[in-house]
């Protein structure tokens, strides 16, 4: 619930204002493939986190123990990431799939004046110039952002994804 | 096209149905040549075939002992079409039914797992103990059954065949299978050198990872034993090797080789169409083994399984279990299993297989090289995926004429005897040995040739039944 005070209302929305930013920012980075400006916005020590369902209700809590889609505690993994599709190598990206990412329900958990942490509703949908459709992927953000030198940036990001039967590829851009 | 054969009517078609099956695998390899047609890939009719036939006319795994080692702990699963029910009893004792109400049909259990002492079916109430036993018909006594009505009668249907190979859980739909021992041949040794990594033996580690491809089961039989495909197909993950010993973010190749050893990559061929391709390295691309993280745990498989039990742990190994389950090692285990839906949809169900009690830190590195590489979100694996609907998307090109996929190994070979029979302790399988960059696609004929045993057995009973039923 937000605060009703003047000074914590400015500062409550002040922090929403900011998380909507970076997300849109995200997801305009990714649908246009500019990954610099993606991977800019993260953190260089980020934790980027898509666990797994384990059952019907419950996805999996603990990366060390049980499965993961992707656990990276770096900026590194997600660095690879976009290399490995820049190598015009890997027919994953051959071509690459058109994306709208949209984002919503921004709700801010926590703030600081160095930190904001919330959770988020997200939708990508997904043209496939290959097969000429267009599919959709969504779930749930939960998200650590960071006051650093060179601005916000994306401390910690949990992606859960609502499926748990998944097409044949997923990656970053389509998260 | 001959739609005739579905009906009871005629005799004739089954038996044409017959030559046409056996016209689909030209099998001429004492002179070079085998061929598959591409309809196999594509063709509704085959894949009913397939289904009745293959999947459901043999042994399938369906699950590991220690997913349920507990009382009453279940999970559910697919034998072809067939949904079932893999339950251990009060008493330990373990089952498996069809998953379907003796009442009027419904699932009985729509959960992926869990633990029930007694299923309740949702729709009428009819209750199951994890025996099989029916328990309980809701208002029975106001239900004005006739006298010979007895709930004794409608326990939970058994399928035909289940045997437990190393806690590797195997059932078949119909009885007329050879024991499972018999059955898996020398393919029980590479199943032994998965079991063999734990003194308690292996378990998945939590979390199942399913996908589907929109391409033919027989796309990832074959790419599972594929060898030849790894450079280009992976050639990102490379890059990506790559960078990260360029970089330092990868710790350095180990080979756990001796001097006197080769690089090389071979196959085995078995019986039942069971068949495993390996790969020894030495430099580059050599994967530190989450198995090797500790060299105490070294010494302790050493001195329970032996030392060429060891060293054969430590090589790569794809092993094919025909005709639904993988079990690959390399940087880390991954057992799978798919589930034909249709001739050009096939659902996988995926699990990283790992030494029950394994130290927390080796587990982890274990789920990191493990995500690194399989899994739709994977580095290697989704190269993979694609690949499957491309080959699918080709195959549609039905009338293009025989590839030549299945004719790399069937020259004269390297070596006139096989160099790790005696360390496999396994003097009569049907080998192949050669370079790293050999890639034999013969170790792909045992699979059809069982494909192809199994439908004509069926069609031929089904022939002969029909026969008998029209005279
Ligand atoms: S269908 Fe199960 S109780 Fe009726
Ligand atoms: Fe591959």
């Amino acid at each position: 619930m937000l605060d009703q005070k003047p000074d914590a209302l400015t500062a409550d929305i002040r922090a929403a204002r900011i998380a909507e930013q970076v997300l849109a920012m995200e997801g305009r980075f990714l649908d246009l493939q500019d990954w610099d400006a993606w991977l800019d916005l993260y953190a260089p020590d980020c934790t980027y986190w898509v666990p797994i369902w384990m059952d019907e209700d419950t996805a999996t809590t603990d990366p060390q123990s049980q499965m993961s889609l992707i656990y990276h505690t770096s900026r590194t993994g997600l660095e690879e990431r976009v290399l490995r599709i820049r190598t015009r190598k890997s027919v994953t990206a051959m071509p690459l799939p058109r994306t709208v990412h949209m984002v919503s329900n921004i709700l801010v958990v926590s703030q600081s004046d160095t930190e904001i942490e919330g959770t988020a509703a997200w939708n990508v949908q997904h043209y496939d110039p290959r097969v000429g459709k267009r599919t959709s992927n969504c779930g749930h953000y939960e998200f650590t952002l960071a006051n650093t030198a060179g601005g916000w940036k994306i401390a910690r990001k949990k992606v859960i994804l609502l499926d748990d039967m998944l097409p044949a590829v997923i990656d970053f851009y389509g998260l | 096209m001959n739609q005739r054969v579905r009906g009871a009517g005629s005799v004739v078609p089954l038996r044409e149905k017959l030559e046409m099956v056996r016209g689909m695998i030209r099998d001429e390899a004492d002179s070079g040549k085998f061929h598959v047609d591409r309809k196999i890939f594509t063709d509704t009719e085959i894949f009913d075939l397939e289904m009745r036939y293959v999947f459901e006319g043999t042994w399938n795994f369906i699950g590991l002992e220690s997913q349920i080692p507990n009382p009453d702990d279940y999970v559910t699963a697919h034998i072809g079409r067939h949904p079932v029910i893999l339950q251990r009893d009060h008493d330990g004792e373990i089952h498996c039914f069809y998953n379907t109400c003796r009442h009027r049909g419904a699932v009985l259990c729509p959960y992926k797992q869990g633990n029930k002492r007694v299923h309740v079916c949702r729709y009428h109430a009819w209750s199951y103990d994890s025996s099989g036993n029916c328990v309980a018909v809701s208002q029975a006594e106001d239900g004005q059954y006739h006298d010979s009505f007895d709930k004794a009668d409608w326990p939970l249907m058994r399928i035909a065949r289940l045997e437990s190979y190393r806690g590797f859980i195997f059932g078949s739909l119909t009885d007329d299978v050879p024991p499972l021992k018999d059955h898996l041949g020398g393919a029980a040794k590479f199943l032994d050198l998965a079991a063999d990594q734990g003194p308690q033996g292996v378990e998945y580690v939590p979390g199942e990872v399913a996908y589907t491809f929109d391409g033919n089961w027989k796309l990832q039989f074959e790419n599972g034993l594929d060898f030849y495909h790894f450079a280009a197909t992976h050639a990102s993950y490379m890059e990506v090797m790559k960078h990260r010993e360029k970089t330092g973010t990868m710790a350095p190749g180990k080979t756990y080789e001796g001097a006197g050893v080769d690089e090389a990559t071979g196959t085995y061929s078995y019986v039942h169409g069971h068949a495993m391709m390996y790969a020894i390295r030495k430099q580059g691309r050599v994967h530190v083994r989450p198995i090797a993280k500790d060299p105490a745990v070294l010494d302790e498989i050493r001195d329970r399984a032996g030392e060429d039990q060891l060293k054969w742990i430590l090589r790569q190994r794809n092993l094919t279990v025909f005709p639904n389950m993988q079990l690959v090692d390399i940087s880390a285990m991954q057992l799978r299993t798919w589930r034909p839906l249709s001739p050009g949809k096939t659902e996988m169900r995926t699990h990283c297989l790992a030494p029950i009690g394994e130290a927390p830190e080796t587990r982890a590195l274990r789920i990191r090289n493990y995500e690194d590489f399989f899994n739709p979100t994977g580095l290697g694996a989704s190269d993979d995926n694609l690949m499957y609907e491309y080959v699918q998307y080709g195959y549609e090109a039905g009338d293009a004429g025989d590839t030549s996929g299945y004719l790399r190994g069937l020259g004269e070979g390297a070596l006139a005897e096989d160099p790790f029979a005696k360390e496999l302790n396994h003097p009569t399988a049907d080998w192949k040995y050669g370079p790293v960059t050999f890639g034999d696609e013969s170790v792909f004929h045992a699979g059809y040739r069982e494909w192809l045993r199994l439908i004509e057995r069926g069609l031929s009973r089904d022939a002969e039944a029909e026969e008998v039923a029209h005279a």
